[in-house]
Parts: structure tokens; C-alpha cells; sequence
């Protein structure tokens, strides 16, 4: 089995899941969330800013519920030996669940800021603030993945924990805030005042170490 | 590839600091061979080894000439069918087994007449549209076998397959897996209760305590247990009715009643099962559980390891 044709199935069988899941809906009422406080903050003069960190909290938060139901369940309840007893390389499991959760997480994000910058007749959203939370989702995906992988048990909770220190993180005034992704999205939005371009080199590197760290991990993972 | 469908030398597992399986060399050649344990024996340690789902701490186990763990594509000509029942149960019976078709490398476009041709061939064709979660113990337990088979795998390994299972669909359940053998599949199964192997095959390996203390034919191991009956219990909702059908049978050397089950003594176990089988089939009895008191087994351990069981 080619790893391609893997991936291939493995993310077709997630998207089947999550269709059918229950879990979807919270992942969808979680991206509705910021809607109330957009109808609230209309026409405040520093909307556009205000939504935008609501928008962060559902950029953090909806991947790990995502990850939570498509990965860190099926390791915990020993379902995936169904999937390890198959010629699958581990890494393929990564990359599958990524391939499908990381449209899904990115789109309900885009979808929720769409939504919440047009209730609050501020008009349509700029390509870097869409642009921005769409690589957050990301990096914010990658980083609950390894966090299941690495504690499928307790992969969901420690993915929350980490997600909401996120933003702690990111307030810190040195170096260290370039590992808030929240920080990182913000500077890719081009709301930090600083260069869009090292946001995205922050989130970049995030994304490239979670996904080591979970590829790593699987490969000694024992059902 | 020509290779055996399975050789394990010196293999060890621990997790921690907890034994799994210790030193236990062992091969397969084809055929059906069960694996035979009290629960804790190592059994699913074993299997787990020799489906590539854990790694040996300490020595080898070799699928067709190779290592399951670390060369994934050996695993296409593996089935398996875990001990647990914990899978998509969201899923119809026919979605899970060419998901897990498709997984196992079946082409996408065959991976349907696939799931179909197993699911037939465990019985199961009249509930493929029911969904996973709705099924009974023994639905289920051939709904990991129609898993384990759909992708035509040349070695299935099958943990604990019968548990659980009512005897009508235990003895076509056998059946099913004799089938399989038949087709010249190599197929590994365990248990902890002696007679459901002796319905399958005669050769058995049996482990104690994470160790492999005989492996051979069953009738030269039984020889050094104690002649002693088998004691089988089962509970349905008119046992009076059950017991007095028993009582007709030559197979069964007493019977009594004890609350809401019947419990038969027995020096042949395959005749006893049948004669159960029967009696459920003509009194119309609706059973809800069977268990061997597992007297048999212990016997037939402490023999093995000569000492008192832990």
C-alpha cells in the first residue's frame, strides 16, 4: 500500500467520523461562539481589533476538539488497533488526520471570522486577517495532535490548557511570545506593527516541531 | 515470499516492570493452531507481538520472514481480530469491514465485494446494514472475524473469538473458522478454556504466567490432567426445560440446577456443546449466558508447571 493511498483512506475514514460524530457540533458551535459578542460590540469603534482576539480563542480551542474526537479517542479507547493491525506506516496516521482535520479546523475559523466581521458591519475581512487565523488553525492542529499522541488519554485536556496559555504566552514582552500562536497570528495579520513575515516564520516553526514531535511519538506508540 | 507464517525466538515483552511474554520461542506452520492461557497468561501479549501492534523488549518474531512491528507491509497478509470490542460502532457492519479493507490495501473500487464476500462467508449477511453499536456478542465477534478476513490475509490471528458467544452460533461460528483453514489459511487462535480450541484443532501451545510451558497436540497434554468431567454452566430462562432435555443425552454424565442456569458434567465436551445446542434449538430457550468452569484448565496448568496457581 502506497503511502499516498494510506493517507488517502485514513483521511476518508476521518471525515466519515466526523461527519457522523456528535463531536461536530460542538466543533460548530464552538466557531458560532464569537457571534453573540459580535452582535454586542457592533459598531464599537475598536470592533475590528475586539473580534479579532474573540476570533483567537476559537482558533485555539476548536483543533483541539477536532483532534480530540478524530485522533486522541481512538488511541485512548484502543479502536486504533484496528488501524495499526494494517500495512500502514505510523506516520501515514499523522498525516491522514491532519489532511482531514486541518480543512476542517481552518475552515470553520475562516467561516466563524466571516461571519463575525459581517454581523458586525465592519465589512468583509481583510486576506491577511483570513490568511492569518487559517495558518494559525494550523499550527494550532499540529500542536494538539502531538499532544495527543504524546498523552491520548489526557491529549484533549492538555491541548485546551496549552491552547488558553497560549495567549498568557503571548503576552509576555520578550522572544518567548513568538511560541503564542495567538502572537504569531496577530503579527501575520499585520496587527502587531511588526513584519508580517516573522509571524509566519513563528508559526511555520511551531508546525514543524509538532508534527516532528507526533511523528516521533507514533513510531513507538503500542496499542 | 515463502517464508513460515510465523517464528518466534527468545521473544520477552514487558511493559515497565510488568511481564508480558518471557522467552518464548514457538513457530507456525499453517493450519489452525490455538493458544491456550488462564486470563493474564499472556495470550494477548503474544498476538499483539505477532501483529506488529507492540515490539519485542528482548528477541524476535518473525511474519513471513518478517518483523511485523518494523516492516508494515508484511501486515497486508495478516488478520486480526482483537479481543476487545471497542471499534466504530457508528458504522454499519458493512462500512466498518471495507473501511478496514481499504486499510489493509484493497483497492478502493473492490474493497465493497470484498467486505461483502467476508461479511457472507461469517454469516452475517442479513445484518450488514445494521450499524455496529446495535449488535449482539456474537454479531460482533463475526464482525471482527469478516475484519480480519476481508482482505484475504494468509495469517489470522484471532483473540479469543468464542467468548461470549451463545452455543448455536459458537458451533457455526467453528465451523466458519474451520472454513477458513480449509481455504489453507494459517490461523492462530487463543482462549482460556480448553474445549473451544478442542472444537477447532489439536494443536495447541499453552502459556502460563507470560511463559510457554507445552506446545503440541492436544490429546498428549490432556493425558496428564487427572480424569476429572468438564463442568459447563449455562443460563437460560426455563432451565428446568433445558435440564430435562439434557438428561436424555449420553453425553452428559449428570445435571443440575442451580437458580437460572443449568450446570452439566461431561467427559466429551464436542458432543456435550452439540447436545446443549439441540436442546436450546427444541425447547426454543432463550440463553443468555454460558460459561466452562475452568477446573479444566487449572488441572491441566498446575500438571504443566507443577506448582499451585498463583
Amino acid at each position: 500500500m502506497t503511502a499516498r493511498a494510506a493517507i488517502s483512506a485514513i483521511a476518508r475514514l476521518t471525515w466519515w467520523r466526523l461527519a457522523h460524530g456528535r463531536g461536530i457540533w460542538l466543533a460548530v458551535a464552538v466557531a458560532m461562539l464569537p457571534i453573540p459578542f459580535a452582535i454586542a460590540l457592533r459598531g464599537h469603534a475598536s470592533y475590528a481589533l475586539r473580534s479579532f482576539e474573540i476570533q483567537q480563542v476559537v482558533l485555539v480551542v476548536l483543533p483541539a476538539i477536532l483532534i480530540g474526537m478524530a485522533l486522541a479517542g481512538e488511541l485512548d479507547d484502543g479502536s486504533i488497533t484496528y488501524v495499526w493491525s494494517r500495512p500502514l506506516a505510523r506516520w501515514t496516521l499523522i498525516a491522514g488526520k491532519l489532511v482531514a482535520v486541518a480543512p476542517c479546523a481552518i475552515g470553520l475559523v475562516i467561516l466563524s471570522w466571516l461571519v463575525t466581521t459581517w454581523l458586525g458591519a465592519s465589512g468583509l475581512p481583510t486576506l491577511a486577517s483570513i490568511g492569518a487565523l487559517g495558518a494559525g488553525a494550523l499550527a494550532a492542529t499540529a500542536i494538539a495532535t502531538a499532544l495527543a499522541v504524546s498523552s491520548p488519554r489526557y491529549g484533549t485536556v492538555l491541548a485546551l490548557v496549552y491552547m488558553l496559555c497560549d495567549g498568557v504566552i503571548g503576552q509576555i514582552p520578550a522572544q518567548l511570545q513568538r511560541l503564542s500562536i495567538a502572537h504569531d497570528v496577530s503579527e501575520l495579520a499585520g496587527l502587531r506593527g511588526s513584519s508580517p513575515l516573522i509571524g509566519a516564520l513563528s508559526l511555520a516553526a511551531i508546525l514543524a516541531i509538532a508534527i516532528a514531535i507526533a511523528i516521533r511519538r507514533i513510531g513507538t506508540h503500542e496499542a | 515470499m515463502n517464508a513460515e507464517p510465523l517464528v518466534v525466538a527468545n521473544c520477552s515483552k514487558w511493559y515497565g516492570h510488568v511481564l508480558g511474554v518471557s522467552d518464548i520461542t514457538w513457530r507456525i506452520s499453517g493450519g489452525i493452531v490455538g493458544v491456550l492461557g488462564a486470563n493474564g497468561a499472556g495470550k494477548t501479549t503474544l498476538m499483539k507481538l505477532m501483529t506488529g501492534l507492540i515490539q519485542p523488549s528482548r528477541g524476535s518474531i518473525d511474519v513471513f520472514g518478517t518483523s511485523p512491528f518494523r516492516q508494515p507491509e508484511v501486515r497486508a497478509r495478516i488478520g486480526y481480530a482483537p479481543d476487545h470490542d471497542r471499534t466504530w460502532d457508528e458504522m454499519t457492519v458493512r462500512e466498518l469491514v471495507t473501511r478496514l479493507a481499504e486499510l489493509a490495501g484493497v483497492d478502493r473500487r473492490r474493497a465493497g465485494a470484498a467486505a461483502s464476500a467476508a461479511i457472507e462467508l461469517v454469516g452475517l449477511a442479513d445484518a450488514r446494514d445494521r450499524t455496529v453499536r446495535v449488535l449482539s456478542k456474537g454479531m460482533r465477534q463475526r464482525t471482527k472475524l469478516a475484519t480480519a478476513i476481508a482482505h484475504d490475509p494468509d495469517l489470522i490471528v484471532l483473540d479469543e473469538p468464542l467468548t461470549g458467544v451463545d452455543p448455536v452460533a459458537r458451533i457455526d461460528l467453528v465451523e466458519r473458522i474451520r472454513e477458513l483453514a480449509k481455504r489453507g489459511k494459517a490461523i492462530c487462535i487463543s482462549s482460556h478454556v480448553l474445549y473451544e480450541i478442542e472444537a477447532l484443532t489439536d494443536r495447541v501451545a499453552v502459556l502460563d504466567r507470560g511463559r510457554l510451558v507445552a506446545d503440541g497436540v492436544v490429546s498428549s497434554i490432556r493425558r496428564q490432567l487427572p480424569q476429572q468431567p468438564y463442568r459447563v454452566r449455562v443460563v437460560c430462562d426455563r432451565p428446568r426445560d433445558l435440564a430435562a432435555a439434557l438428561v436424555a443425552s449420553t453425553a452428559i454424565a449428570s445435571v443440575a440446577i442451580d437458580r437460572e442456569a443449568v450446570v452439566a458434567d461431561t467427559y466429551e465436551v464436542d458432543r456435550c456443546y452439540t447436545a446443549v445446542a439441540e436442546a436450546v434449538r427444541a425447547c426454543d430457550l432463550v440463553v443468555t449466558g454460558m460459561s466452562t468452569l475452568g477446573s479444566d484448565l487449572g488441572a491441566l496448568l498446575t500438571a504443566l508447571t507443577r506448582g499451585p496457581r498463583e
